[in-house]
C-alpha cells in the first residue's frame, strides 16, 4: 500500500488519509480501515440514465469521482474484492446528492479517507500495510488420500486457490480402480499448484499429510514434472517442504504452521507468530487455568489489574459496526500496551484468527493467576459469539438489493 | 465383581451406561446379572420404539456350544468370496471441471432437486407410508401412529400432536429467542415421537435369519493383524496355500501396491469368513497413528473386535503405553459401540510361548479393557502366531499345548455372541465405498437397521438424490436354512447387520460419496449441523477444550470439520450436573455439549439410532473425545 497523502489533526485525530492499494493483501488492510460513518472519495463507474426530449431515456456507463458515506462494507475473500456502499456526498453533474451508490476498490487506484477520529488501531493498520518490507508469500498444501487444499498464505490473508475432492474408490481384489483414482486424484493436486502459485512470489510450499499421502504426492510430482518438462516445479523443487497434517481439511494448515521446524524456516511471518501466540494461550488453559481468560469481560477485569501478559484479539472486533463496542476494545489495545503487555491484532482471514474469534475473539494470557475472575458470568461473551457467527454468514440477497438501489430503483 | 467396580470408579464414572448391553438379546444369556451389575440403578430402560421378538435372535445359537475341535468348518467357496471381477476400462469419470479445480467451491455437494420432500430435520422423520398390512403388527404401533390420516401423496402428514409441522418450523426459527425455547422444545418432542416409525413389515425369511457378524481387527501398527487375518483365510480354505506361496501372508490383506511396498495397512481390508455360528464380514484396520481415521471408519461399522496385540519384548510395550496406539483403538472401540472383544496375543512364538509373558500382557490388557467398561464376560484371551499359523484353526507346539487348552481363533470367532438387530426401525444404510463397473454405480455399505430389497428406491443423504436400488448383492451369499423353500429369497435383501453392494440408477457415480447415508424417501434421518451431546473427554488430552474449539467430528465414515460451540455443563458420568457452562472441558471428564458442524449431514439422536448417533472427536491427530448425540438443533 502506498500512503498517498496523509491529513490528520494532531488535534482531536480527525482528517482525512489518501491511500493507493496495489496487492489484494492491502484490499484487505484497507477493509480493516473503513467503518459506517467514514467518506470515501474515489473514482467509480456509474450507470448514468439520460431522458432525451422525445422521452426515451439511454443509458450508459460513465467513469466518476464520488464521494460516498459509508453505510455498508463487504469484503468478497474468493475473488478479493471490497465493495463499499453508502449515499453520494459530493454534488456531480450526473448523481444527485443523496443517492444510492456501491463502488468497489481497485488496485492501484488512489482512495481517500475521512474520518472523525483516526485512533491508533488504525494508524497501526496503514502502518502494516506501508511497510515495504512485504510479508513473504507461502503457499500451503494439505492432503489426504482424496481429499485436498491448495492455499496462498500472505501476511494478513489465508486465501484458498482449489479444493480437490476425488472419490477413491477402496482396494478391490483383481480391481485397479484404487490405484487409477489415486493418480487422478494426485494430478489434480499437481495441476492446481502449477496453475494456482506463483513461484516468483512464493518462498516455500508446504505440503502436509497424515502417513505417507505427502510422499507418494511428491514422488509423483517429481516423476511428472521431469516427464512433462514443467519449467516453474524443476526450478523450485526446494521451496517444496513436507510436513505433517492430519487430514486434508483446511484447517490442518494450521498444524503445518505449529510444527517448530517450519516456524523456523518461515522466520517470523505474522501467520507463524499468531499460531505460536494461540498455541501458548492453549497451553496456558492447560497449565494454569487460572492465567487463561477469553471473552470482553474476563480479559477487561484482567486489565483492570494489570495483570495481562499478552492479549490476543481478531481484528473483527475493530471491525465492528457499533462505534462503541469498537472504541471499548480500542481502549483495551491501550491501555494493555501502555503497561507494558504484548499485543497480538489477528487476521481473522487467517485460520489461527478464526479460531480466536470462536473463542470470543478476545483472549488474555495473564503475568500471575487471578482465579476470583472465573466468578464473573459470561453473559456478555455470548453476545460477542453470536455476533460474530452471524457476521460470517453472508447474504447474498443484500448485494442485490444493494444494486437496485444502486440503479436508483 | 468388587475389583472391576473399583477400577471402574476410579475412571470414567458411568459414561457407558448400559445401553450397549441392550444391544444384545439380554435373555439369552445366563451371564444375566453381569447387566444388571453395570446398570445405573437411575437408568431407565431403553427408548427403542419396538422390540424385536425374542425368537427372532433366540433361535440360531441357541443351542449349546459344539464340543470344541469337532466343529464341522465349512467348506470354502472361493469362487463367493471373490470380489467380483471388474470390467476393465470401466475407469469412473471425472468429476465435472475436476481438471481444473479453480475455485473453492466443494465439489459433489448440491440441492436437493426441487420437487422431492425436503429433507426437513423435523416433521417427515419417520413418517412412513403405511405398509400394505399395517393394521397387523398391533405389537408395534402405538395409538398415535395407528391414527395417522392416509393421504394420497405417500408422504403422511404427521398428526397436529407431532409438532408442528415443517413450514411452522421454519417459521418459529425466525422468532426471537424467548420463543425459540419452547420452539426447540417442540422440536425435540417431536422427533421421539418420530422414532415411532410405522415399519414394513418383516419378511418372514428374516425372522430366523442370521446377519452377517462384522468384525474388526485393531491393534497398533505391525502387531500383526493382517498377517493373523490372511492366515485365518488360509486356514479356513478360502485361499490355497499355493496362492498364498511365498508372499508375506499380510499380502492378501494389503492389497495395494503402496501397502505392500511399506509393509502397512492403509485402508480397511474387507473379506468374507464363514464360520460355522458366523457369517463373518472382516475388516482388518490399518494399526498406523496416521490412519486412525481411518480405523475409526471400520470400527463404526464393527459388532465385535478382535484386538492384536504384539507378545514381544518392547513391541507390546510400545504398543500399548505411552503413545501406542492399543489403547486408542480400544476406547475407540468402545467409543463406537464394540462390546464384545478378543484379545489375540500374537507373536508369542517369538517368546518361546511363554506362559509367563502371556500372563502378564494378559493382566495388563484386562485391567484397561474393564476401566473402559468392557463387561468381563465379553472380554475373551488366547495366545498364537498369525506368521506360524499356531493356535489359528489347530495347535501343534507343545510347548503351547503344555498350559494352553482355551479355543483357537477360529474357534473363538465361532464362539462370538450374536448381534441384536434391530430391523423394525427405519432403513439406514452408511456407504462405505463407491465405485462404478460394467453393472452400474455401486454402493457398498453396511445396513444400520431396517432392511432392504432390491427394487426399493431410497434417498441419498445429505444430497437428497433419489435412487432405485437394481441389484442387491451380499459380499458372502448369506447361510440359509436348506430345508426352507423360499430360502432364496433372502439373497436380495440386506437385513440390519449385512454388509451389501447395491447398485443403484437414477444416479452419476461423482454424486455419490463414502460417508452418505441410504435411507427410505418417506423415513428420512434428519439433516443437521448443530446438535447437544454427550461427550466423554479422554485421558490423553492435554490442551483442554474450550468454548469455540475447532475439531474433526468422525461419524461412520464421514469426517467433517466442527467447532464446539457451547460448552453447557460439566456433569458425572451418570448425567448429573457438576457445573454449568465451564470454561474449559480437561481430560477425564463428562460434558453436555453442542456441537457444530461445517456442513449439514444425516444424524439421529441416539436413541433412534445407534449409528448415526455415536461419534468421535478429533484434534490434531489426537482422539479427544467419544460421544452420542442427545438433541438436534
Ligand atoms: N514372529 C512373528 N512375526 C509376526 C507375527 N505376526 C506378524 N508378524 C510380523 O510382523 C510384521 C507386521 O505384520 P502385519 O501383519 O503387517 O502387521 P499389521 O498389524 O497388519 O500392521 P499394520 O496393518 O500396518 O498396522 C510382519 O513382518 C510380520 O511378518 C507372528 O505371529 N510372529
Ligand atoms: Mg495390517
Amino acid at each position: 500500500m502506498k500512503l498517498v497523502k496523509r491529513n490528520i489533526s494532531s488535534k482531536d485525530g480527525g482528517g482525512s488519509i489518501t491511500l493507493r492499494p496495489d496487492t489484494p493483501e492491502d484490499l484487505w488492510h484497507a477493509f480493516n480501515l473503513l467503518q459506517k460513518g467514514d467518506c470515501v472519495r474515489c473514482t467509480t463507474v456509474r450507470k448514468v440514465v439520460k431522458e432525451s426530449s422525445t422521452g426515451s431515456t439511454t443509458s450508459n456507463k460513465k467513469r466518476l469521482m464520488l464521494t460516498i458515506e459509508v453505510k455498508k462494507v463487504d469484503f468478497d475473500p474468493d475473488v478479493l474484492e471490497v465493495r463499499i456502499s453508502g449515499k453520494v456526498q459530493s454534488e456531480n453533474d450526473f448523481v444527485r446528492l443523496g443517492a444510492h451508490h456501491t463502488l468497489t476498490l481497485e488496485l492501484n487506484q488512489n482512495f481517500s479517507l475521512e474520518k472523525e477520529c483516526w485512533d491508533q488501531i488504525y494508524l497501526d493498520v496503514i502502518e502494516e500495510a506501508c511497510n515495504p518490507e512485504r510479508q513473504a508469500e507461502v503457499a500451503g498444501v494439505v492432503l489426504h488420500s482424496g481429499l485436498a487444499h491448495v492455499c496462498l498464505v500472505t501476511g494478513a490473508l489465508t486465501i484458498t486457490k482449489a479444493r480437490i475432492e476425488v472419490n477413491i474408490p477402496k482396494k478391490r481384489t483383481g480391481s485397479s480402480q484404487n490405484a487409477k483414482s489415486i493418480k487422478k486424484f494426485f494430478e489434480a493436486v499437481y495441476q492446481a499448484i502449477l496453475r494456482h502459485i506463483d513461484f516468483a512470489r512464493v518462498k516455500v510450499v508446504l505440503m502436509g499429510s497424515p502417513g505417507f499421502v505427502k510422499d507418494d504426492f511428491f514422488k509423483y510430482l517429481q516423476e511428472e514434472m521431469v516427464r512433462r518438462d514443467d519449467r516453474p516445479f524443476i526450478e523450485n523443487k526446494s521451496k517444496f517442504v513436507l510436513c505433517k497434517a492430519s487430514n486434508g481439511h483446511k484447517h490442518a494448515l494450521d498444524e503445518v504452521f505449529s510444527d517448530p521446524a517450519i516456524m523456523a524456516r518461515m522466520n517470523d511471518t505474522k501467520v507463524a507468530r499468531e499460531v505460536e501466540a494461540l498455541n501458548k494461550f492453549m497451553r496456558m488453559m492447560e497449565v494454569d487455568p487460572d492465567r487463561a481468560y477469553y471473552g470482553f469481560a474476563h480479559v477487561s477485569k484482567a486489565q483492570e489489574q494489570l495483570a495481562v501478559d499478552t492479549l490476543l484479539l481478531t481484528d473483527q472486533l475493530f471491525r465492528s459496526s457499533n462505534v462503541k463496542a469498537r472504541k471499548e476494545y480500542v481502549t483495551l489495545v491501550e491501555e494493555a500496551r501502555a503497561a507494558g503487555a504484548k499485543v497480538f491484532i489477528f487476521s481473522s482471514m487467517h485460520l489461527s484468527g478464526q479460531q480466536l474469534q470462536q473463542v470470543s475473539g478476545v483472549a488474555a494470557i495473564l503475568r500471575y493467576p487471578l482465579p476470583e475472575i472465573a466468578e464473573i458470568g459470561e453473559e456478555e461473551e455470548e453476545e460477542v459469539a453470536d455476533d460474530a457467527s452471524s457476521d460470517e454468514e453472508y447474504d447474498p440477497l443484500w448485494r442485490v438489493k444493494e444494486d437496485v438501489a444502486d440503479m436508483g430503483l | 465383581m468388587s475389583r472391576h467396580r473399583m477400577v471402574r470408579n476410579l475412571t470414567q464414572d458411568d459414561y457407558y451406561d448400559d445401553y450397549d448391553d441392550e444391544y444384545y438379546d439380554d435373555d439369552y444369556y445366563e451371564d444375566d446379572d453381569l447387566q444388571q451389575q453395570y446398570a445405573p440403578p437411575s437408568l431407565s430402560k431403553p427408548i427403542i420404539a419396538a422390540a424385536a421378538p425374542a425368537s427372532v435372535f433366540a433361535a440360531p445359537v441357541a443351542a449349546a456350544p459344539a464340543p470344541r475341535a469337532q466343529i464341522p468348518w465349512p467348506k470354502a467357496k472361493p469362487a463367493v468370496n471373490t470380489a467380483p471381477a471388474i470390467a476393465k476400462g470401466s475407469l469412473t469419470k471425472p468429476p465435472p471441471g475436476w481438471g481444473t479445480p479453480s475455485n473453492s467451491a466443494p465439489v459433489g455437494v448440491a440441492q436437493p432437486p426441487p420437487g422431492f420432500a425436503p429433507p426437513s430435520n423435523t416433521a417427515s422423520v419417520g413418517v412412513a407410508k403405511p405398509p400394505d398390512g399395517w393394521g397387523k403388527p398391533a405389537a408395534l404401533q402405538s395409538q398415535k401412529a395407528t391414527t395417522l390420516p392416509a393421504t394420497a401423496a405417500g408422504v403422511m402428514k404427521p398428526p397436529p400432536d407431532w409438532g408442528k409441522p415443517s413450514s411452522g418450523q421454519e417459521a418459529s426459527k425466525n422468532q426471537d429467542s424467548k420463543t425459540k425455547a419452547t420452539a426447540t422444545k417442540s422440536k425435540s418432542s417431536n422427533k421421539q415421537q418420530g422414532s415411532v416409525y410405522v415399519p414394513k413389515p418383516v419378511p418372514d425369511i428374516l425372522k430366523t435369519a442370521k446377519s452377517q457378524l462384522s468384525m474388526v481387527v485393531l491393534g497398533h501398527v505391525d502387531a500383526g493383524k493382517s498377517t493373523m487375518m490372511g492366515q485365518v483365510l488360509v486356514q479356513a480354505g478360502y485361499i490355497s496355500k499355493r496362492e498364498a506361496g511365498k508372499k508375506p501372508m499380510s499380502w492378501i490383506l494389503d492389497e495395494n501396491e503402496q501397502e505392500r511396498e511399506r509393509g502397512v495397512t492403509m485402508e480397511i481390508g474387507t473379506k468374507t469368513v464363514r464360520v460355522p455360528k458366523h457369517d463373518i464380514v472382516l475388516l482388518d484396520a490399518p494399526g498406523h497413528a496416521d490412519f486412525v481415521p481411518i480405523m475409526i471408519t471400520g470400527a463404526a461399522n464393527a459388532d465385535v473386535a478382535i484386538l492384536v496385540v504384539a507378545a514381544n519384548t518392547g513391541e507390546f510395550e510400545a504398543g500399548f503405553d505411552g503413545g501406542g496406539q492399543t489403547k486408542e483403538h480400544i476406547l475407540l472401540a468402545r467409543g463406537l459401540g464394540v462390546t464384545q472383544i478378543l484379545v489375540a496375543i500374537n507373536k508369542l512364538d517369538m517368546e518361546d510361548w511363554s506362559k509367563q509373558r502371556y500372563d502378564e500382557i494378559q493382566a495388563k490388557v484386562k485391567s484397561y479393557l474393564l476401566q473402559q467398561q468392557f463387561a468381563p464376560k465379553r472380554i475373551r484371551f488366547l495366545p498364537l502366531s498369525g506368521l506360524t499359523g499356531e493356535n489359528v484353526k489347530s495347535r501343534n507346539d507343545s510347548k503351547l499345548s503344555a498350559w494352553y487348552k482355551g479355543p483357537t481363533l477360529l474357534d473363538a470367532m465361532n464362539d462370538f455372541l450374536p448381534a441384536k438387530r434391530q430391523l423394525e426401525k427405519p432403513f439406514r444404510f452408511g456407504i462405505t465405498d463407491v465405485y462404478a463397473e460394467g453393472k452400474g454405480v455401486v454402493a457398498r455399505g453396511r445396513v444400520m437397521q431396517g432392511f432392504v430389497e432390491a427394487g426399493e428406491r431410497l434417498v441419498v443423504l445429505p444430497i437428497g438424490d433419489v435412487v432405485t436400488v437394481n441389484k442387491l448383492e451380499h459380499l458372502q451369499p448369506p447361510t440359509t436354512d436348506d430345508n426352507d423353500k423360499n430360502a432364496f429369497k433372502r439373497l436380495s435383501i440386506g437385513m440390519a447387520g449385512d454388509t451389501v453392494e447395491l447398485v443403484l440408477s437414477g444416479i452419476e457415480l461423482v454424486r455419490l460419496s463414502v460417508g452418505s447415508i441410504l435411507s427410505n424417501p418417506n423415513a428420512r434421518p434428519p439433516l443437521t449441523k448443530k446438535a447437544k451431546a454427550k461427550v466423554f473427554i479422554l485421558d490423553s488430552v492435554t490442551i483442554p477444550i474450550i468454548r469455540g474449539a475447532r475439531v474433526m467430528f468422525h461419524m461412520q465414515s464421514l469426517d467433517i470439520p466442527a467447532t464446539v460451540s457451547k460448552l453447557i455443563a460439566l456433569t458425572k458420568g451418570g448425567g448429573e450436573v457438576i457445573k454449568e457452562r465451564p470454561r474449559a472441558l480437561s481430560r477425564n471428564s463428562s460434558a453436555i455439549v453442542e456441537i457444530t458442524l461445517n456442513d449439514k449431514i444425516a444424524m439421529e439422536q441416539f436413541s433412534s439410532c445407534r449409528a448415526l448417533g455415536r461419534f468421535v472427536l478429533r484434534r490434531s491427530g489426537d482422539t479427544i473425545a467419544v460421544g452420542v448425540i442427545d438433541e438436534l438443533l
